[in-house]
């Protein structure tokens, strides 16, 4: 116990003392810190923002290709033609033996006609199942997404992207604006939720319209199989897309004759090596490759400081060990010194990264319509204080190599 | 028992051509605990080289030297160290107070390398003895902010702080006018005295000197006794 103590004391004594020495030299550590404290602020700050910008193209990806893993299943006959009423009356059940909780049609369809105040809007349809928001992260930014209950409501819910809105005239939600939709049959229909524009171009498309599946089905024209398709998703486990995606291809296809082919492919980003966030990976190590240089250039000025300023440091030395401090405790007090500094730089670094990213600015550059954006990376964090107290550890070593070759009695009539 | 011990003791170097020189030699020397020897020496005459040897910071070429009775050949370089920091006080010519830090600050350093019990009461036992020099109320001065003999006394301080079993002076007035020199080295002599320490002062001021129980001249390498009169 009383071993523990004093090795706490040490331990202590070192830190204070290295403390008090910083403090007694604020303004030559502070003008050699500076260099570690941005550069710790670079590094830590490309590795975060490189998370987040990986988690926006990931669910950019995933908006157009699904969430790993998802699974599309189709059944073409050999002349290229599917029924999809068939198809899901098949699949229901496998669906349901199989547990998968989310499963959803998507319909390729016509466009479709709402009325505006500026006339007949004819906007892009996509028809979908409640499940299809969550497994495409489809970004509602009023509003709310499709439910269960919106499919036994008797008049259709749609949802509008940010250009079909504005082109309605930026109705509010709270007072349940509605919208007349014209098509085969006509309807009036509640817009109950507006979603991120996945067009960026407003001259050349009016907008886009949500609707579920069955209401579709019910105000288009019937679908024409050249220019229209209904498509089947399944959003299942990462770890048994192959096995299920092999046991449903084998149950579907037992249950069709032999020229209709059964396809369950896996179609997700993650399937064929993480797309563009791959990229964006050597972007990153790029980044922290610049900014290692400029740690490496400040830990050397951090070194030629401190070694310049070892003549007036060698009196102090020699100071101490008159008074006690062993060889190891000038070593490690010096080291300890370093370590300090650059541990509280690189505190100041990390937080200058978070600040920044934190900044609503930076965001909206780096995640542009991220739905689920990130925490900041508590390992950026780390790995940015554990650059800065490596840094502070061997840039003191150096000096403390000198510090401990110091002859006491000259030192101290320096 | 002699608190310090030196037995034929001598100290040489090689010079670059490989020849020796010798600085100290024969020197033989007991200090007993609550002593107080002065030592005389002109430029050269091994004054700094006995001083590091005394302090435990230098080791001799031939000879011993018996520390609290124990051979100084028989301590590990952290034996010297720790003795060092815990029995031996430096009061130096030119006070080698640590700029920038205060008087508290300065007093507190011989504290950070002492056990537990003293590193956590380390405010109130440095407090204690500034107090006791008579600097009680320049606790936060530093150096820069202190006179001459006010430094000279926060160097006293700090020497007595870890409660020394010897103190060594290597011209503690040597930075002072006289007057001013007078009364440290009084205080020196008084607190030494009060807590029980053996003084070693190395001066060139025979006044200085003659304050001391007992006398030695270092001459060449070679320490003999001085009579009290003929220290100049």
């Amino acid at each position: 116990m009383n071993r523990l103590r004093e090795a706490f004391t040490t331990v202590a004594a070192t830190v204070i003392e290295g403390w008090n020495e910083l403090r007694a030299q604020r303004t030559r550590v502070l003008m050699s810190l500076i260099g570690v404290g941005l550069a710790v602020a670079a590094i830590t700050g490309a590795v975060a923002a490189g998370s987040i910008a990986e988690q926006s193209i990931r669910e950019g990806e995933e908006r157009g290709s699904g969430r790993a893993a998802s699974l599309s299943v189709n059944a073409y006959d050999d002349m290229g033609s599917s029924d999809p009423v068939l198809l899901a009356e098949r699949l229901e059940p496998l669906v349901e033996r199989f547990g998968i909780d989310y499963h959803a049609r998507r319909v390729y369809g016509e466009p479709i006609a709402l009325e505006s105040p500026a006339g007949l809007l004819r906007t892009e349809s996509a028809a979908v199942d409640p499940a299809w928001g969550a497994m495409r992260r489809i970004p509602v930014e009023h509003g709310r997404w499709f439910t269960e209950r919106d499919e036994r409501m008797l008049a259709p819910a749609v949802l509008v992207d940010e250009i079909a809105w504005e082109n309605l005239g930026s109705p509010a939600l709270g007072e349940h604006p509605t919208v007349r939709i014209q098509g085969e049959r006509s309807a009036t229909a509640e817009i109950v939720g507006v979603v991120a524009s996945q067009n960026s171009s407003r001259e050349w498309s009016a907008g886009t319209v949500y609707l579920l599946v069955d209401d579709y089905l019910e105000l288009a024209p019937p679908l024409d199989p050249t220019t229209s398709s209904v498509e089947t998703y399944l959003w299942v486990p990462e770890g048994e897309a192959e096995a299920l995606a092999d046991a449903i291809r084998a149950e579907l296809q037992a249950q069709y004759p032999v020229t209709v082919s059964v396809q369950v492919e896996r179609n997700d980003p993650a399937a064929w090596g993480g797309g563009a966030a791959t990229g964006l990976l050597w972007l990153q190590l790029g980044l922290v490759g610049v900014a290692s240089i400029v740690l490496l250039l400040a830990a050397l000025s951090l070194v030629n400081i401190t070694m310049v300023t070892v003549r007036h440091r060698v009196r102090e030395i020699g100071i101490r060990r008159a008074f006690g401090a062993t060889g190891r405790r000038v070593f490690v007090g010096v080291v300890m010194e370093s370590v300090v500094g650059t541990a509280f730089a690189g505190v100041i670094g990390v937080a200058i990264a978070v600040l920044a990213l934190q900044n609503p600015w930076v965001r909206e550059l780096i995640g542009d319509g991220i739905v689920e954006p990130p925490p900041f990376p508590i390992g950026a964090a780390v790995v940015g204080l554990l650059v800065a107290v490596g840094v502070g550890a061997l840039a003191g070593v150096l000096p403390a190599l000198v510090a401990v070759r110091v002859r006491v009695i000259e030192a101290i009539r320096f | 028992m002699s608190l310090l011990r030196l037995e034929g003791v001598a100290r040489s170097v090689r010079l670059p051509d490989d020849s020796p020189l010798d600085i100290l030699a024969g020197v033989d020397l007991a200090v007993d605990a609550g002593e107080h020897v002065s030592i005389v020496g002109r430029s050269g005459s091994g004054k700094t080289t006995l001083l590091n040897l005394l302090g435990l910071l230098d080791e001799p070429t031939a000879g011993e030297i018996v520390w609290d009775g124990r051979a100084l050949s028989s301590f590990s370089s952290r034996d010297r160290d720790r003795a060092r920091g815990r029995d031996i006080g430096f009061v130096f010519q030119q006070f080698n107070l640590l700029s920038g830090r205060s008087a508290l600050e300065n007093t507190i350093v011989p504290l950070l390398y002492a056990g537990s019990d003293r590193f956590w009461k380390r405010r109130t036992i440095a407090t204690a003895m500034l107090e006791r020099v008579g600097l009680g109320e320049r606790l936060a001065s530093t150096p820069e902010h202190l006179s001459g003999g006010e430094q000279q006394r926060v160097a006293i301080a700090r020497a007595l702080v870890r409660g020394p079993k010897l103190i060594l002076a290597d011209e503690p007035t040597g930075a002072l006018d006289v007057e001013t020199g007078a009364r440290v080295m009084r205080l020196l002599d008084d607190v030494s005295r009060a807590t029980g320490a053996a003084l070693i002062t190395i001066t060139h001021d025979p006044a200085i000197a003659a304050l001391a129980d007992r006398c030695y001249r270092l001459d060449a390498g070679r320490l003999a006794p001085e009579r009290m009169g003929a220290a100049a």
